[in-house]
């Protein structure tokens, strides 16, 4: 009650992703198709590749390439927001 | 209650919140899971291009290391204004609580950031004023905050049929961080009645607050309930912020309802 640490950065863990999942819906705006380098210059996507990287290495999980995909749901639906190209963590 | 209390127990509600805040980010910013997402690395296209700063005095605010130093005199200067309820140190805290929502884009804790501007605002306000009515108008600018932060969100919710057939607690609890609350979930949807009553109680508290207004009589009442409501949050969702953030609008709430007495 006074001082949760781990549970909020959890819950920032998620804002991470829902900020990502708006920064992407609003380059989609006008736009058909997303550019992967915008979307790879957005500051929400360096957090979320770091936040990708972080769990796979909590988990034990050592990759040099990755691919992810955001997915919108309200317990009825499931929606596609988006796929990420396959991306090297060596880069960084 | 009187406008030296009230503007006391503001000060001293903040400045508690503040500081719990402040060890929380302190603990945090320890931690290697979250320095690796939040790191400057990351966020210094965002910073540098948004703040008009020379990039070497941005670097210097906002590295990790400097961070640990910002929420040290977050704690302090919450201790000091705890113990004094001098202005310079709610002035502190201020320009403090912005650097760390600009380090964070406002990613970190949304509602309660916001509310704890509203009332870092209005207790300087209220403190910096020499005369009376400037002491009121800063209470008065939290109540308002306050009062409408539970309206608004009755209003966004009542819209919603989820909430008023009764489906949407549960459904929020089953989005919850805690998974022991998937059962919780799971009970509450075979028992619909139950959360239906529930769902109105959330809808009818929120919605009706402006009428402590009318009958001051009722407050005491909200309060606790505010006080329940905010506790039962914080063990569905975790969200402790949430209610160290509101309970700090509630003394000027409670003043300000006895205007109408």
């Amino acid at each position: 009650m006074l001082v949760n640490v781990d549970c909020n950065i959890k819950l920032a863990q998620i804002n991470v992703i829902e900020h990502f999942a708006r920064d992407v819906q609003e380059l989609q705006v006008g736009n058909d198709l997303l550019c992967s380098q915008k979307v790879q210059e957005l500051t929400s996507f360096k957090l979320l590749r770091s936040l990708i990287q972080m769990k796979l290495s909590e988990y034990l999980l050592e990759s040099k390439t990755i691919q992810f995909q955001v997915l919108g749901s309200n317990y009825q639906e499931k929606v596609l927001i988006y796929v990420s190209d396959w991306l090297s963590l060596e880069s960084r | 209650m009187t406008l030296a209390l009230t503007v006391g127990l503001s000060a001293s509600c903040l400045a508690i919140a503040m500081l719990l805040q402040g060890l929380e980010m302190l603990l945090a910013v320890r931690a290697k899971r979250f320095c690796d997402v939040w790191s400057y690395e990351n966020l210094k296209t965002d910073l540098e291009a948004g703040l008009p700063l020379p990039h070497g005095v941005i670097q210097f605010i906002f590295s990790e290391k400097k961070l640990i130093w910002l929420f040290w005199w977050q704690i302090i200067f919450a201790c000091c204004g705890l113990l004094t309820h001098h202005y310079v140190f709610f002035v502190g805290l201020f320009l403090l609580h912005l650097l760390t929502c600009i380090r964070f884009r406002g990613t970190f804790n949304g509602g309660s950031d916001m509310m704890i501007f509203v009332v870092l605002t209005g207790v300087l306000i209220s403190l910096l004023s020499t005369n009376e009515s400037g002491q009121k108008l800063g209470l008065i600018y939290i109540a308002i905050h306050g009062f409408y932060s539970y309206f608004k969100a009755g209003l966004v919710k009542v819209v919603h049929p989820d909430w008023r057939q009764g489906r949407a607690i549960s459904v929020f609890l089953k989005r919850s961080l805690f998974t022991e609350n998937q059962r919780v979930a799971d009970w509450l949807d075979r028992h619909h009645d139950i959360t239906f009553v529930m769902s109105w109680v959330v809808l009818t508290f929120e919605l009706s607050i402006f009428l402590t207004l009318i009958f001051p009589n009722l407050m005491l009442f909200y309060f606790l309930a505010a006080i329940v409501f905010h506790f039962m949050i914080y063990l569905s969702f975790g969200l402790n912020r949430f209610f160290w953030s509101w309970l700090s609008a509630w003394p000027s709430m409670i003043f300000v309802s006895q205007f109408f007495l």
